[in-house]
C-alpha cells in the first residue's frame, strides 16, 4: 500500500515567487477536468486539504521584498480553487541589490532558521515526501543568492530527499549587470547540492511566446505561463514504466533515476509541444507522429521551439560503412543525449509509437537505450491540449548558453570589473575561480561526453 | 631473567604472526618456528621458506602475474625468491652470489629469517598490506583494475565503462533512497495503527521518527560483521607496532649468530664477468658489523639513560645526598660528553651509509630503460636513475664524488685526533718540546 507522494515547493526571489503562483494555477485548472482519479491524486501531491475543505498549495514562498508575495498570495485567493498557507511565507523589507553575495552570505544565514522552520512544517504535513521543487532565477540576488544557501541547508537538513532546482537563466542582453556573475555562482554550487537542474532560459521562452503564440507586448506573466505549463507536463500525475495501472507515486525518483543518475550530468532541459494561442488552438488538429517526428528533430538539432528546426541535422544512421561514414554523416551541431524522458499526455496515447527516440545513435555510446530513454504516458488531455508531447533530456543543448554565459563572465571577471561589490560580502576572488573552474568542468563533460 | 626475555620475544612473534594472518598472508609458522629457524634448524626452514615465498608473492602481486607457488616447481620458486630479494636489495651470498644455491634446502632457515627481516624492514610493507585490505574492507564489491594490454581504445573504453557503471551506480543510489522514504511512511502508518489500536502501548517516537524494531535486516548485519573484521586487523597492527622493537632487538641476535657462524665460512671470491661489471664493495661485512656495533651502542646508552633515569627518580634527597653528586656529571662535562658521542656517531653514519656503488650495478653512459612504476610501498625511494642494476655514469660520478668528500673528512679528523694525541703525548714527556709542522 502506498499513497501518492507530495511536492513541497520552494518558491523564492522574484522570478521563483512569480513562476510558482502560475505553476499552481495551472495545476489547479488543468485537474478540474472529469476525471476523478488524476484530480485526486494531482491535489495530493500539490495541496492539502483544510478542515473547511478548501485547498492549500504545499509551498514556502520566499523574498527579501514583500511586494511580490503579497501579489502571489492575492492572486491566489482570487482564484477561489486554491490558495496559499496563511504563515507559509517569509519576506523582508529590503531586497538583495542583485548581490549574489549579499543573498548567500548575509540574508541566506540571518534568515535561515525561519525558513527552515516553514519548509520543516510543510515536509511534516506529508505523509510522504516526493522531493523538495525550487524555483528561482540565477540572474538576481535573492532567489540565486538566499536560494542556493536555503538549498544548500536544506540538503544538510534531508540528505535522503530529492531535490529538483528549477532555475531561470535570464535573457542575454538582460538587464541586470552582473547577471553572469551570479548566475557562474549559482550554477556551481547548485551543480554539487541539487540531484537535477532543471533549466528555463528566457530567451528561448521569450521567443515561444512572440512567434508560436503571437503575442504581440510580451509580458513577464506570458513567459511565466509558458514556464508553469511546461512544468506541469512532467509534474502531473502520469502512468509510468514502474507504476502502469496507477498514476505513478514517486514522480521525482522516477524523473531523477530515468535522467540523472551520472553525478556529473546534472542539467536538464524541457522541451514542450504544441505550443500556441487558445484562438489557434481551437483550429489545430494534432497526431502522435507528427508532433513525435517534431520534438525528435527538435532534440538532435537543440531546436527549443517548433518553428526554425533545422532539418538538415540528422543522426549518424548505423548503415553508412565504418567509423569514417559516421564521422561524415554526423552533422557538427548534432546533440547528443545521455537520456530521455518522454512523457504523452492526451487522446490515443497508446497508439503513439516512440521508436524515433529509441534510435541509438541518439545517445552516448556507453549506455544502453533501456536506460537512456523512458515514457511516461497519461490519458489525460493536458491544460487544453487534445495531445501533448513534453520532452525532458539530459543532453548537450545547453552547452552553448551555458559556454555563453561563462565566457561572458570570465570577460568581466578578467578586469575584476564590479568584483569588489562581491568580495565586500565575503566572496572572494579564490569563491569564484572556483566556480569558473566547476562550471569548465560541467562544460568539459559535456562536451565529451 | 632470560626466560622472561624469551617468554616476551614469544609474544612479539606471535603479535607479528596475527597482524600478517589478518592481513591475509598464507602458511604463517608458529613463534616456535621463528625461534627454531634462528638456530637454524631444518625443519624451521620449510616454514620459513613458505612464509618468505608468500610474502614476496604478495609484495609483488600488483606487478607481475605470480601463479601460485603451488604450481610452480621449486627452482623457479627460488629462482623469484631470489630476483625478488635481490629487488628489494637484499645482498646475501645466497641472493646475488655468483654461486647460487641450486636447491632449496642449501639455504639455512637463519639466512631465510634474516631475509624475512629485511623484507619486513625495507620500504613500508606491512603498511602497503594493510592499506590494501582496508581498501578492500571499505569497498566489498569493488572490482579489481588487471590492466590490460595498451593502447588508446582500451583506455577509451574503460572510461565508457566507468561512465556506465557510475550511471547504474547513481541509479541504485536513487532507488535506495525512494526505499528508504517508503519505508519511512510505512512507520508513520504502523505507528499510527498501534496508537490507534492501544493508546498506551505507544512510546514517544525518535526524533528522527524512523527507527523499527526490525531494522536489523541481513544488510545491516553483513556491514556489521565487514566492520568488526577490520577492526580485527587494525587491532592486530597495533599490536605488533607496540612489540615491534623488541622484534628488532631479537633479530639482531639472530644477525649476531649468523655471524659468528659465518666468520667460520670462507670469504666469497668475486671473478670478474664478462659481460657485466660487478662491484660489490669491500666494506659489506663492515659496514653491518658497525652498523650492529652502533646499534648495540645505542641500546646500552638507552638502558643507561633509563637506569640512570630511575636511580634519579627512586632517589631521595636525605638518604642518598652523597651518591647523587657523585654520579652526576657535572653541566659542562655532559656536554662534552655528548658532543663526542655525536661526532663519533655522525662519523659512523657517514662511513657507513650503504651507497648505490656498493650493491651491484651494470654501469652504462646511456640513458638507462624506462623505470618501472615504482612499487607502492617504495614511497620514500630518492628518484635516481637506477634501474634493475644500471647505473648512469653521472649519477655514479655524483655518488663517487660525495663518498670523496666523506673520506676527506674521516681524514681530518683522523689527522686532528692524531695531532691532539701528539701534543698531549709531547706535553707528559720531561724535556721535549713539540713543534707543529708550519701551517701552509
Amino acid at each position: 500500500m502506498s499513497t501518492d507522494m507530495s511536492v513541497v515547493s520552494l518558491q523564492l526571489g522574484q522570478c521563483g515567487n512569480q513562476i510558482g503562483h502560475e505553476l499552481f494555477s495551472v495545476i489547479s485548472d488543468d485537474s478540474s477536468g472529469p476525471n476523478r482519479k488524476y484530480k485526486q491524486c494531482s491535489d495530493e501531491r500539490f495541496f492539502y486539504e483544510t478542515s473547511t475543505g478548501g485547498l492549500v498549495a504545499r509551498s514556502v514562498l520566499v523574498d527579501m521584498e514583500p511586494k511580490v508575495i503579497s501579489q502571489a498570495i492575492a492572486k491566489a485567493s482570487k482564484s477561489g480553487r486554491w490558495r496559499y498557507g496563511d504563515k507559509a511565507h517569509f519576506s523582508q523589507k529590503q531586497g538583495s541589490g542583485n548581490n549574489w553575495a549579499n543573498g548567500f552570505c548575509v540574508h541566506g544565514p540571518h534568515h535561515e532558521e525561519a525558513v527552515e522552520d516553514l519548509v520543516r512544517m510543510e515536509m511534516e504535513r506529508c505523509d510522504r515526501l516526493a522531493g523538495i521543487f525550487t524555483m528561482m532565477s540565477v540572474a538576481g540576488g535573492t532567489g540565486s543568492g538566499v536560494g542556493t544557501y536555503i538549498t544548500q541547508r536544506l540538503r544538510d537538513l534531508y540528505p535522503n530527499s530529492f531535490i529538483l532546482n528549477q532555475v531561470t537563466w535570464p535573457y542575454g542582453a538582460g538587464e541586470v549587470i552582473v547577471q553572469n556573475y551570479n548566475s557562474v555562482l549559482t550554477l556551481s554550487h547548485l551543480y554539487q547540492l541539487s540531484d537535477a537542474i532543471l533549466v528555463h532560459e528566457n530567451d528561448t521562452v521569450h521567443k515561444i511566446c512572440s512567434r508560436l503564440m503571437n503575442i504581440k507586448h510580451i509580458s513577464i506573466s506570458d513567459v511565466n505561463k509558458v514556464i508553469a505549463h511546461q512544468l506541469a507536463s512532467v509534474l502531473q500525475p502520469a502512468y509510468t514504466a514502474d507504476s502502469t495501472c496507477h498514476y505513478s507515486t514517486n514522480p521525482i525518483g522516477e524523473l531523477l533515476s530515468s535522467l540523472v543518475c551520472h553525478p556529473e550530468y546534472k542539467l536538464l532541459s524541457l522541451c514542450n509541444i504544441p505550443q500556441m494561442s487558445s484562438t489557434s488552438l481551437a483550429y489545430s488538429v494534432f497526431n502522435w507522429p507528427g508532433l513525435l517526428k517534431h520534438l525528435r528533430q527538435m532534440l538532435i538539432a537543440s531546436a527549443r521551439m517548433e518553428e526554425g528546426i533545422d532539418w538538415t541535422v540528422s543522426a549518424p544512421s548505423a548503415v553508412t560503412s565504418g567509423g569514417e561514414g559516421a564521422t561524415n554523416s554526423r552533422h557538427k551541431s548534432f546533440n547528443l543525449s545521455l537520456a530521455n524522458l518522454l512523457i504523452l499526455r492526451g487522446k490515443d496515447v497508446s497508439t503513439a509509437v516512440t521508436d524515433g527516440f529509441k534510435d541509438p545513435a541518439l545517445y552516448v555510446p556507453w549506455l544502453k537505450t533501456e536506460n537512456s530513454f523512458s515514457t511516461w504516458t497519461s490519458p489525460v488531455a493536458f491544460n487544453g491540449y487534445e495531445k501533448s508531447a513534453t520532452l525532458v533530456s539530459n543532453s548537450q543543448s545547453l552547452l552553448k548558453p551555458l559556454d555563453s554565459i561563462v565566457r561572458k563572465a570570465w570577460n568581466m571577471f578578467a578586469s575584476r570589473a564590479y568584483v569588489h561589490q562581491y568580495t565586500k560580502f565575503g566572496i572572494s576572488e579564490e569563491d569564484f575561480l572556483d566556480s569558473f573552474t566547476a562550471l569548465e568542468q560541467i562544460i568539459s563533460s559535456y562536451t565529451h561526453v | 631473567m632470560s626466560r622472561e626475555k624469551s617468554v616476551k620475544v614469544k609474544e612479539v612473534i606471535t603479535s607479528l604472526c596475527k597482524l600478517l594472518s589478518a592481513l591475509s598472508v598464507e602458511s604463517i609458522p608458529t613463534a616456535e618456528a621463528f625461534r627454531r629457524a634462528k638456530f637454524n634448524r631444518k625443519d624451521a626452514a620449510v616454514d620459513m621458506w613458505s612464509l618468505l615465498s608468500r610474502l614476496l608473492q604478495r609484495a609483488f602481486a600488483l606487478d607481475c602475474a605470480c601463479r601460485d607457488s603451488k604450481d610452480q616447481d621449486f627452482d623457479v620458486q627460488l629462482l623469484f625468491v631470489r630476483s625478488a630479494l635481490c629487488h628489494f636489495g637484499y645482498g646475501a651470498p645466497w641472493v646475488v652470489g655468483s654461486r647460487p644455491p641450486s636447491h632449496i634446502e642449501e639455504v639455512g632457515s637463519r639466512d631465510l629469517l634474516l631475509a624475512f627481516g629485511w623484507v619486513l624492514s625495507s620500504g613500508n610493507l606491512l603498511d602497503f598490506l594493510l592499506a590494501e585490505k582496508i581498501a578492500q574492507g571499505l569497498t566489498p564489491g569493488q572490482l579489481d583494475v588487471v590492466a590490460h594490454g595498451p593502447g588508446a581504445d582500451t583506455t577509451v573504453k574503460k572510461d565508457q565503462v566507468l561512465q556506465a557503471l557510475q550511471w547504474q551506480y547513481g541509479k541504485l543510489r536513487l532507488q535506495w533512497k525512494s526505499l528508504l522514504s517508503a519505508q519511512e511512511e510505512r512507520s508513520k502508518f504502523t505507528h499510527r495503527v498501534i496508537s490507534n489500536i492501544s493508546p498506551s502501548a505507544v512510546c514517544q517516537p525518535h526524533a528522527t521518527g524512523s527507527h523499527h524494531s526490525n531494522m536489523t535486516s541481513a544488510a545491516l548485519d553483513k556491514e556489521l560483521e565487514r566492520i568488526q573484521a577490520l577492526n580485527g586487523i587494525l587491532e592486530a597492527y597495533l599490536d605488533w607496532k607496540l612489540h615491534e622493537p623488541l622484534f628488532w632487538c631479537w633479530m639482531d641476535s639472530v644477525i649476531d649468530s649468523s655471524l659468528t657462524d659465518a666468520s667460520e665460512e670462507e670469504p666469497v671470491d668475486w671473478p670478474p664477468g664478462e659481460r657485466a661489471v660487478t662491484v660489490r664493495c669491500p666494506h659489506g661485512d663492515e659496514t653491518r658489523r658497525a652498523v650492529r656495533q652502533l646499534d648495540k651502542m645505542l641500546l646500552r646508552l638507552q638502558t643507561e639513560l633509563r637506569a640512570r633515569r630511575i636511580e634519579q627518580s627512586t632517589l631521595t634527597l636525605t638518604s642518598q645526598g652523597g651518591r647523587q653528586g657523585a654520579s652526576r656529571l657535572s653541566e659542562s662535562q655532559r656536554m662534552e660528553v655528548e658532543k663526542k658521542v655525536s661526532g663519533y656517531l655522525e662519523g659512523l653514519r657517514l662511513t657507513n651509509t650503504s651507497a648505490i656503488t656498493s650493491r651491484g650495478f651494470l654501469p652504462c653512459i646511456q640513458d638507462p630503460q624506462p623505470t618501472k612504476p615504482p612499487h607502492r610501498f617504495h614511497t620514500g625511494e630518492p628518484g635516481l636513475a637506477v634501474t634493475a642494476g644500471k647505473l648512469q655514469a653521472s649519477t655514479a660520478l655524483n655518488e663517487l664524488r660525495e663518498r670523496e668528500a666523506v673520506l676527506q673528512w674521516q681524514l681530518e679528523r683522523l689527522r686532528q685526533n692524531m695531532r691532539v694525541e701528539m701534543q698531549r703525548q709531547a706535553s707528559t714527556m720531561e724535556g721535549m718540546v713539540l713543534i707543529p709542522p708550519l701551517k701552509r
